[in-house]
């Protein structure tokens, strides 16, 4: 009797270390099938070394060069649902631009939707980077990631910045405060002219350009000489000084993720913003 | 046109450039942005809206129909494709080669919406702006697919298919305003056979024009005066359809005081739509074209209307 009784006081921990290893074991053999339909969402993914979950990205991710090999599944304003239905994902991370009636179709095809918000700010790029994190599990990888993002940005920023007119698209296409462009130009040193603009992308006139004078200015499509032939556009204080910046990445530059943050350290230089570090 | 008339136009057309002039967040103190910014562009609009507004009174008087104008036709639309390819092509805005391929569109386009039409027998108005429309939806389809694919440059050139002023080479200017003013000229040295026209084929038949021949070529004027139009701003709407209806209310249907009028006061409504849009809400800008449009459905409505009762 002693000793049954022995073996009985053992049971119970038997199944529930059984049932620990059954629930495990699914999330250890299989790994998670992910779609994601935005450009920065997917270098956020790599960037949390969850690459190897992606099964389809949207067709305008092309970084890092790893997403040529993906499955594209459209535009991400109107993802083709039906290419992502047939990668099976368990999670598709949508933007705030997608279509909300493509989320909704999706998730009543028993897949879930993760959509998030709009980053306006570095700090909102930071909130999807642990929303992701938290999604797929790498919490400990988000907050290495934020941790090196935060590591590229200046500890100090300039007392009086230089005004910057920001031209994302030829046409006089900017960003106002809404934006994370502008905090992006806030953090390398400077100030968006159009800062106190509350809203995200618009058209701005040519002739508020010229009446806000800027002391620097971004080009993110075409080029110094085209810019330069606008009426009046060499009288501008940006070409005065010759702070016509062309060198930004384009993509890197205006995508709400990690390579971002590299093109802010790149653009404080130009902007002669001292590094505070040394 | 009389000499009332001709001071009503003058006044319209002074009033529209000096709000053009005067608009914007730089106030009108400011000498240097009126004569290097505005001033430009008051002219970009004027040679727009001048070439948009002959295209339509042609249109108009030749197709003897009051529902066309080269957006409804198709002109537009053609000019535009072939204007984007050959941005693609990497063809300059300024070099012959572009004039030439985008009048090709423009003429193309225009040609293919009136053989379609004619193709039921007699050319009805409606059968004309059926036929427009699908060229015109055919060509802007093919225009978005392009732009869809190939990726580059392609917000702009998608601003570029919205119409608008924002940024205007002055060798491009000069070009199309030469065309336009030729257009115009031979345009009005040829009212007389116009106005034939309107009489129906037959009788311009017998009053000793060739309505086959006098088609093609006031076809040709409409359409090079359109394509220079395109060439500075993209595809605006409605300036073509509105101006001739509302000036022919002065001057009387003859070609001889209405194609004038039509230029002037398409130039004179194009520039005022371009101030306000780039004036109201600001510092944002609303392009030439989305103003047109705003103007001009409705009033395209409104012709629709006025001649479905006029058939009862």
């Amino acid at each position: 009797m002693k000793h049954k009784k022995h073996i009985a006081a053992y049971l119970p921990p038997v199944p529930l270390l059984l049932f620990i290893l059954l629930a495990a074991a699914p999330l250890k053999a299989e790994a998670k099938r992910v779609v994601s339909l935005m450009p920065s969402y997917t270098e956020i993914i790599f960037g949390l070394g969850a690459g190897k979950d992606l099964v389809g990205v949207s067709n305008f991710c092309n970084w890092p060069p790893e997403t040529a090999k993906l499955e594209k599944t459209g535009d991400y304003m109107r993802p083709n649902l039906e290419k992502v239905y047939s990668l099976k994902p368990d999670t598709v991370f949508a933007g705030a631009w997608a279509d909300a009636s493509s989320s909704k179709q999706l998730s009543s095809m028993g897949i879930k939707v993760v959509s998030l918000p709009e980053e306006k700010s570095a700090a909102g790029i930071f909130a999807t980077v642990r929303l992701i994190a938290a999604e797929l599990g790498r919490k400990r990888e988000g907050e290495k990631l934020v941790r090196k993002l935060t590591a590229l940005m200046p500890v100090k920023l300039p007392e009086k910045p230089l005004k910057v007119y920001l031209e994302a698209d030829t046409g006089g296409w900017t960003a106002g405060g809404e934006s994370f462009l502008s905090d992006a130009v806030r953090l390398a040193g400077g100030r968006n002219i159009f800062a106190e603009e509350k809203r995200g992308y618009f058209q701005a006139a040519w002739e508020e350009v010229l009446l806000l004078d800027p002391e620097a200015v971004i080009l993110l499509s075409g080029t110094e000489e085209e810019f330069l032939a606008r009426p009046m556009a060499k009288g501008l204080a940006a070409a005065r000084a010759g702070r016509i910046i062309t060198g930004l990445d384009r993509d890197a530059f205006s995508r709400p993720g990690p390579r971002l943050f590299t093109e802010i350290k790149k653009l404080g230089g130009l902007l002669g913003v001292p590094d505070a570090k040394k | 046109m009389q000499r009332n008339n001709f001071l009503l136009f003058s006044a319209a057309l002074a009033a529209a450039c000096l709000f053009s002039l005067a608009a914007g967040p730089a106030g009108w103190s400011n000498a240097d942005i009126i004569l290097n910014l505005r001033l430009p562009r008051t002219l970009a609009a004027l040679a727009v809206g001048a070439g948009l507004g002959l295209a339509g009174a042609l249109f108009q008087g030749v197709l003897k129909n009051p529902l066309s104008d080269p957006y409804i036709l198709g002109t537009s639309s053609g000019a535009t494709a072939a204007a984007v390819f050959c941005f693609l092509a990497g063809i300059e805005r300024t070099s012959p080669v572009f004039f030439l391929a985008v009048f090709a569109g423009a003429f193309g386009a225009t040609f293919l919406s009136y053989w379609l039409a004619r193709l039921a027998g007699r050319l009805s108005d409606a059968a004309l702006v059926l036929a427009g429309v699908a060229v015109s939806a055919f060509l802007s389809a093919l225009v978005m697919l392009t732009l869809t694919s190939s990726g580059a440059r392609s917000f702009s050139l998608f601003y570029f298919v919205l119409g608008g002023l924002y940024s205007v080479q002055p060798g491009v200017l000069l070009v199309s305003a030469l065309l336009i003013a030729g257009a115009a000229a031979l345009a009005m040295a040829r009212w007389r056979a116009l106005d034939a026209m309107a009489l129906g084929s037959e009788n311009a038949y017998h009053l000793g024009i060739s309505p086959e021949r006098e088609r093609v070529l006031f076809f040709a004027l409409a359409c090079a005066s359109t394509s220079a139009a395109v060439a500075i701003g993209g595809t605006i709407g409605f300036v073509g359809l509105m101006t001739p209806h509302i000036v022919r209310r002065f001057t009387g249907p003859s070609a001889r005081g209405l194609v004038p009028a039509a230029a002037l006061g398409g130039a004179a409504m194009l520039a005022a739509a371009d101030a306000a849009g780039r004036s109201l809400f600001s510092p944002a800008e609303i392009p030439a074209g989305v103003v047109m449009a705003l103007a001009g459905a409705p009033f395209f409505m409104w012709l629709l209307w006025k001649s479905s009762r006029g058939r009862n």
